[in-house]
């Protein structure tokens, strides 16, 4: 590549990159605008042909009216304290469990990584109706403890594998350095290797945050009683029925939904890259 | 003397058996009444002996007498104190006995899931509550498109709900599982002859399961105002001819690119008899023929699935309409017609946020070229379950949600109709023509489903399927006769 | 240490003493214990919660359960199930059509989420939020994904036949939904657009993982992107981009409401993958002991193709 070429691109390229950027938002995020615009506007003009691309008369009735319902309140509540029990659960035992097939040989190492994943290799939908007679004994249906578990058993076994290898490149030298110190090896586990797979930890926990707060189907089997549904179920099941398909309600709640979970990611965003410039692996 | 004996004895006896008959059901009360009587028995022969010994001494003393007499009385006064303080307490202890058993009885519905009919589903089950108030009626609200996924794995798995909501397309496969309760001990044959359609719950082994709750009988709604501009004919007399009808039809979708003769569904969705399916009739076309063979492949039926694909072809029905647009596509006047329950009008009206009789009507079926006048309908349903351990109360559920009370309350609130025949005749706000075609629509003479056993949905599923390829371009026969050897795997 | 400092050595031969990977630390007898507690909480989920349905489900295969033909006890038919499931055409077909969705979603989505990652691994203005943008289709519920597809892409209220038109890629409105060879490419676009910012989370994440000095040696060395990207990027998270794409296919075979909402399956059967065919056989058909068996060998399919997928992404070199 001669110089001049090489000189020119340098200038542009920032801007090449941003403008390939742009376009690809634009792209990518279309169905979303489509999304918040449908939940501004009005019934009547939902269907209109050629549809609005933004709403002449935007309104906020879907919205207040999937606030103000009833059920929305619990719905909320069931899906934070099962989304939030899940993840930090899985996380704990996920990141106990890669450090250990990532550090430790033994035998059975691939054995166990792949019958984590079995589970996974199963289709969900055979779970439904074993999971629903067993808890149905156990007492546990209508229960926290039943959906978190449900939740777990979906996360789980991918947290482990993509923890593990995470774990992987991570040189063992920073443990051993560390214990030669005089740390023991769980020390060294919490004080040097874990703060350099935040970065993974907290993709992985995202992971994990979005299997638990959009799951539907075992949410809908498990719990039975309106009280214990959470917002995955509201947001499928309340505005799509036999009689009625309320586009407006379900995009507004759609909309409700996502943008805490979008503002959520954006602050543990800054984080994660913060994270990153000060402790990544060096030599 | 002798007079005041027979008196007392006789009252003796009223008291002794006025305990007795106080009801009583525990043990422990028993033992105390008992007790009461012994108490009883004894002041009153204490009573007597004193009359007596005041007999034997001779005396004609009035005092002594008045004294006798004045025990003897107040001993009556407290056997009667004592007689109603046992009844009440028979009565506490019964009502004891119903509080130490609260009975939690499950409802199965997905109305509880939708904004058009959750109120009052909760109005239903608050009403029977207090009238029974040791039951919970707990709902278990299950939205519509998982209902029989859900209903099945609760089945399989032991725990199913003690009634539930259904409707025609719904219960035979509940019913083939073995996991619905005959519901005959419970009507009288009079009580049964008052609901219509009542004989769709009648399944081969002639037990009734299903016990209509709404009548789903199709009813076609039009378009006014798209009509007027189409400049279709009056609608009495679209539906007495078929050609009229078609042409009516094509002057619709020629009103341009997005317009829509008649309304169908277009996608793969277990509901679509309601919609697509009774068009065979028009053409004699039979799934299966008496004998049960599947004829789905015959010349008929190529006839009819011809018609289907100009029809797609020219907009006369709806193209690629799915069960989530069907209403809405309507609603906004993309269509001339449309088939709907006897709820249709209610929803159009919220949908397209104008009362549905100022733009839209409803009018006789269709009769085809044929002659045939043949409706699908939809009828919805309450089932028990055969696991129940509350079949009576279950039962009673059923009657109370059959009620007239509450037929006319889910009339007001969503214009879901009432099935009591009595109900029709005699409530005013029933009386009018367009609400008496929906009872025309569901006489007997009218009324055909295909026949949908257990294996109904993987059945329709295949049909739906071949009609779709049928529209996209495929070869008639070969496609049927796809379907046909697809539809055998499935049928018994 | 010291071979950084010989800037002769290649960039190759200083990754691979650099990376280490593959070295495990020998345990002392002590550490075996410490070794399974840490993978007991895990195992004690997975066993507890699953492992009787999983077996359960299995063993159901044997045996003939349709739920609308009720037997006292339902019989053990030995591999009759299987002899059925495999003759049946339809059975086959939806195998196909898990392939291809499968295959083509996560090699498309790889593509685009690695691309980003390698454009936004780099410094530069408003990363963070840019990033946090690209997230969003994957933040989106997936039910929500599911309806909002069918209303985007219906033929007479979609706004993706409108843009279509407008920008004259199209002259008239498509039946994506309806129209047996538009369906399958609407669902995986639906599925790219869900998961590309998984792949790309993952591949940041990894990328991150790379010492900034063996980019510097390559530049020193005169290597291009290209280069750079075959020698050291590829290389480097080998293994990460091999987990992650498997757990991307694993996790694309089981995409179940993304597909049924909008299409049911249809038209006719063009979108029935394996999810859907299953589905329909246990809660349309009510045959559990088929539906079973189809589990049973889309386990065993995924088993043997993960082993082998593994085998040649984590080779030690």
């Amino acid at each position: 590549m001669s110089v001049t070429i090489r000189k020119y691109w340098r200038k542009i390229e920032p801007i090449a990159i941003y403008l390939v950027l742009a376009f690809l938002l634009v792209v990518f995020l279309f169905p979303v605008f489509w999304m918040i615009t449908t939940s501004l506007k009005k019934e009547e003009i939902f269907f209109i042909v050629p549809p609005q691309w933004i709403p002449k008369e935007p309104t906020l009735e879907h919205f207040q009216k999937v606030v103000s319902a009833d059920w929305f309140l619990t719905y909320t509540k069931n899906s934070i304290i099962t989304t939030g029990v899940t993840v930090f659960a899985t996380l704990f035992i996920a990141a106990l469990a890669g450090y250990s097939l990532s550090r430790f040989k033994f035998r059975g190492n691939r054995v166990v990584m792949l019958a984590l994943l079995i589970t996974q290799m199963f289709p969900f939908v055979m779970y439904l109706i074993p999971f629903f007679s067993i808890y149905s004994r156990l007492d546990w249906l209508n229960s926290y403890h039943s959906l978190v578990l449900s939740y777990m058993v979906i996360a789980l076994p991918l947290a482990v594998w993509l923890l593990k290898s995470f774990f992987d490149s991570i040189p063992v030298d920073l443990e051993e350095q560390a214990m030669i110190d005089g740390a023991t090896r769980m020390g060294a586990f919490f004080r040097v290797v874990l703060p350099n797979v935040l970065p993974g930890l907290i993709a992985i926990g995202m992971f994990t945050l979005l299997i638990a707060y959009d799951e539907y189907m075992f949410t809908l089997t498990l719990s039975t009683q309106d009280e214990m549904r959470t917002l995955a179920v509201g947001v499928a099941s309340r505005w799509i029925g036999l009689f009625r398909f309320d586009w407006g309600g379900l995009m507004a709640m759609a909309t409700i939904m996502s943008l805490p979970i979008i503002a959520l990611f954006l602050l543990l965003q800054r984080y994660f890259i913060s994270g990153m410039t000060a402790g990544a692996v060096k030599g | 003397m002798k007079r005041m004996t027979l008196i007392l004895g006789i009252l003796l006896i009223a008291v002794l058996v006025l305990t007795a008959c106080a009801p009583s059901t525990v043990d422990d009360a028993l033992a105390e009444l008992e007790a009461e009587q012994a108490a009883l028995q004894n002041q009153l022969e204490e009573a007597q002996a004193d009359l007596e010994d005041a007999f034997e001494s001779g005396s004609e003393d009035v005092t002594a007498l008045e004294e006798a007499l004045a025990a003897a009385q107040s001993s009556l006064e407290a056997a009667e104190a004592a007689a109603d303080e046992a009844a009440a307490a028979a009565e506490a202890a019964e009502a004891e006995l119903m509080k130490e058993e609260p009975i939690v009885l499950k409802f199965a519905n997905w109305g509880g899931t939708e904004e058009f009919t959750a109120a009052l589903f909760q109005e239903f089950i608050d009403g029977f509550e207090a009238e029974h108030p040791n039951v919970t009626i707990e709902s278990v609200a299950i939205p519509y498109p998982d209902y029989i996924p859900q209903l099945t794995t609760q089945i399989a798995a032991g725990d199913a709900p003690d009634v539930m909501q259904s409707y025609v397309l719904y219960s035979p496969p509940i019913q083939g599982m073995g996991a619905l309760a005959p519901l005959d001990d419970y009507f009288t044959q009079e009580e049964l002859d008052d609901i219509m359609e009542w004989n769709s719950g009648i399944y081969p082994d002639g037990k009734l399961y299903a016990i209509s709750w709404s009548p789903g009988v199709a009813v076609m709604h039009y378009n006014k105002e798209v009509l007027d501009e189409a400049g279709c004919g009056p609608v009495e007399e679209l539906a007495e001819d078929w050609d009229l009808y078609v042409e009516c039809l094509g002057q619709v979708a020629a009103l341009g690119e997005d317009m829509y003769g008649e309304i169908i569904m277009g996608d793969k969705d277990p509901t679509n008899y309601f919609w697509d399916f009774y068009f065979m009739n028009g053409w004699g076309c039979e799934i299966w023929d008496e004998e049960g063979n599947v004829v789905i492949n015959s010349s008929e039926c190529v006839e009819w699935a011809e018609w289907m694909k100009e029809a797609y072809d020219n907009r006369w029905i709806s193209q690629g309409v799915g069960a989530s647009e069907v209403r809405n596509t309507f609603a906004i006047g993309h269509g001339g017609f449309f088939l709907d329950g006897p709820w249709g009008p209610g929803v159009a009206t919220v949908l397209s946020g104008r009362d549905f009789w100022e733009w839209g009507g409803v009018m006789e079926w269709p009769r085809f070229q044929n002659g045939e006048r043949l409706i699908p309908t939809s009828t919805h349903q309450l089932m028990m379950s055969s696991q129940s351990e509350h079949p009576e109360l279950a039962a009673e559920f059923i009657k109370y949600l059959l009620s007239e009370e509450v037929q006319l309350a889910y009339y007001e609130g969503t214009g879901m109709m009432p099935i009591s025949v009595s109900i029709w005749e005699t409530n005013e706000a029933l009386q009018g023509s367009d609400q008496q075609q929906v009872r025309i629509n569901s006489s007997a003479e009218y009324v055909k489903n295909p026949p949908m056993g257990a294996t109904w949905m993987v059945a329709s599923d295949f049909i739906m399927g071949g009609i779709q390829e049928i529209w996209d371009g495929a070869n008639i026969q070969e496609t049927l006769d796809r379907v046909k050897a697809n539809v055998e795997t499935v049928s018994q | 240490m010291d071979e950084l400092d010989n800037k002769s050595t290649s960039a190759r031969e200083r990754f691979a003493l650099k990376l280490n990977l593959g070295d495990r630390i020998p345990y002392k007898t002590g550490e075996k214990i410490l070794a399974i507690a840490l993978l007991l909480p895990a195992f004690i989920v997975m066993i507890f919660v699953v492992g009787y349905p999983l077996v359960y489900s299995i063993r159901l295969s044997f045996f003939e359960r349709i739920l609308t033909q009720p037997k006292d006890i339902a019989p053990f038919i030995g591999l009759q199930n299987y002899i059925a499931v495999i003759n049946n055409p339809g059975y086959r077909e939806s195998w196909v059509l898990s392939f291809q969705y499968v295959f083509i979603s996560t090699a498309i989505s790889f593509i685009i989420g690695f691309g980003l990652a390698l454009i936004l691994n780099r410094p530069m203005r408003g990363r963070t939020f840019i990033i946090s943008l690209f997230l969003i289709p994957w933040l989106v519920p997936s039910t929500v994904t599911a309806t909002l597809s069918r209303l985007l892409f219906s033929p007479q209220f979609g706004g993706i036949n409108l843009v279509l038109f407008q920008l004259g890629i199209i002259d008239e409105m498509l039946d994506w939904y309806t129209s047996p060879s538009l369906a399958l490419p609407a669902i995986l676009a639906v599925n790219i657009w869900r998961s590309f910012p998984y792949m790309l989370v993952m591949l940041l994440a990894g990328l991150k993982t790379i010492s900034h000095e063996l980019y510097e040696a390559a530049d020193i060395d005169g290597a291009g992107w290209v280069g750079k990207l075959r020698y050291i990027t590829i290389p480097s998270i080998r293994g990460i981009i091999g987990i992650v794409t498997l757990v991307s296919i694993i996790w694309n075979f089981q995409q179940f409401t993304t597909i049924y909402i909008p299409t049911k399956g249809g038209p006719s059967t063009a979108t029935t993958t394996l999810a859907i065919n299953l589905y329909k056989t246990a809660f349309y058909g009510f045959d559990h002991g088929k539906a079973a068996t189809m589990g049973t060998l889309w386990l065993l399919f995924l088993l043997g193709f993960s082993a082998l997928y593994l085998r040649v992404f984590t080779r030690r070199e």
